[in-house]
């Protein structure tokens, strides 16, 4: 019993002693802090088109105008039904500077249209296909795209 | 033979007595030398000191460091870093040019007394804040890239908001002709910032056919961000120990003294 307890003391010395061991040590040190804010502006952007339309028999006359405060580009698809191709002239295309592109389907307006621009027709012709038709269904589906710094348009939409 | 019974509470206690013993061998003493006649000594702690200034307009202007006042008391400093260049942003008057680099310039200084080299390490925090100047999480502090000049290394945290720059050779007392450390030279803004936006699409009919519009709205626009700075210093005399002393970190440098690794990363 007795030797238990002078365990427990000798113990305890031990541990004091293990703890003093360690040197204790001081270094120089300095340190200073500061901050600082600022604020972001990006703006904002807004375009707008107006596709006016205009039919004539079989053809179909697409002319777009530039409504909005920025310039911008502008496309257009035409859809008439699977039954019914929607073509446009190469010489009427090139004279009235548009584009097709088959990838997409789209006609591209290859100029800029600036603030209240006003493009030049797009002349389509619907493929009756045999049938006697007078009137028909068309979709005319337009888009605008915003100009880059390098005076090219932004069609995937990312603004650079 | 004697078997040790290291139980024997003899034993533990003569191996406490001999550790009390020895730690007073690993204090240091102060003794008089044998044959030297000291009457009298001054002692005078080391002081060292770093600052960070930064350039507004013409000249560098000291943003975060100690005045020494003429009756010999220190005060510690910080005024605010302002961002010059950004100034027609802030108020709306310029749009922000995503990955512009604008002017920033900040350099920090070894204004120690004495001719103490140290090591300098500057913790840069960044993060976007809301109209309440309270910290935005949702926002992404990678967009605000700082420009740092040569001869730093960086330690970016998992987060990607703090990032720590050690300047990787020991610093001497900045003087005429030991110039100040370039340590930024710019800010500049990610192009992901425009990432963020809304566009609306209305089409409305009208006279001649559709009116289509398209409103766009970035997230980013009107958002304030914050950098906060805090330089460091230590002595370089035993740098590497004293790197672990007071910024608890492992530094690994090469034989005179540069820089290589913090913690294990490489620079």
């Amino acid at each position: 019993m007795i030797k238990k307890k002078y365990l427990v003391i000798a113990a305890s010395i031990l541990m004091l002693g293990a703890i003093s061991v360690k040197p204790a040590m001081a270094f120089l040190t300095a340190t200073h802090s500061t901050e600082g804010t600022s604020t972001v502006h990006l703006g904002e952007y807004e375009y707008e088109i107006i596709p006016d339309e205009k039919y004539e028999g079989l053809q179909k006359r697409i002319t777009i105008k530039n409504t909005g405060e920025m310039d911008v580009f502008g496309r257009v698809k035409v859809l008439a039904g699977s039954t019914h191709k929607v073509s446009a002239k190469d010489e009427d295309l090139v004279a009235q500077n548009w584009h097709y592109d088959a990838s997409n389907g789209y006609y591209y307006y290859d100029k800029k249209l600036a603030v209240g621009e006003l493009s030049t027709e797009l002349i389509v012709t619907i493929d009756p296909n045999g049938d006697d038709i007078d009137s028909f269904n068309v979709v005319v589906v337009e888009e605008a795209a915003p100009v880059d710094a390098g005076g090219n348009p932004v069609w995937d939409g990312k603004l650079e | 033979m004697m078997r040790f019974n290291v139980k024997n509470p003899l034993f533990i206690l003569a191996a406490g007595l001999l550790l009390v013993a020895g730690s007073a061998f690993g204090s240091t003493k102060a003794e008089k030398a044998q044959g030297a006649t000291v009457e009298s000594v001054e002692f005078q702690t080391a002081k060292i000191s770093a600052k960070l200034q930064e350039k507004q307009g013409e000249n560098y202007v000291d943003v975060a460091g100690v005045k020494v006042h003429e009756d010999g008391t220190t005060e510690d400093f910080a005024n605010a870093l302002l961002f010059k260049s950004l100034a027609n942003v802030k108020a709306g008057s310029e749009l922000l040019k995503v990955e512009n680099p604008y002017e920033e310039k900040i350099q920090v200084l070894n204004d120690s007394d004495g001719e103490y080299p140290e090591y300098i390490r500057v913790v840069v925090r960044k993060y976007w804040v809301d109209e309440e100047n309270k910290k935005d999480s949702s926002l992404d502090p990678t967009l605000i890239k700082l420009d740092v000049a040569d001869g730093w290394g960086a330690i970016e945290s998992d987060s990607h908001e703090e990032v720590v720059y050690y300047y990787r050779n020991p610093v001497n007392q900045t003087t005429e002709a030991n110039k100040p450390v370039d340590f930024v030279k710019s800010i500049t803004f990610d192009r992901r910032i425009k990432d963020d936006h809304t566009t609306t699409i209305t089409k409305t009919p009208v006279e001649g056919g559709t009116l289509i519009e398209s409103t766009g709205a970035y997230g980013y626009n009107g958002k304030s961000f914050v950098v906060e700075m805090r330089v460091d210093a230590v002595q370089a005399h035993s740098g590497a120990e004293a790197m672990h002393g007071a910024w608890g970190v492992e530094a690994g440098m090469d034989s005179n003294g540069k820089l290589n690794s913090i913690d294990g990363k490489s620079f």
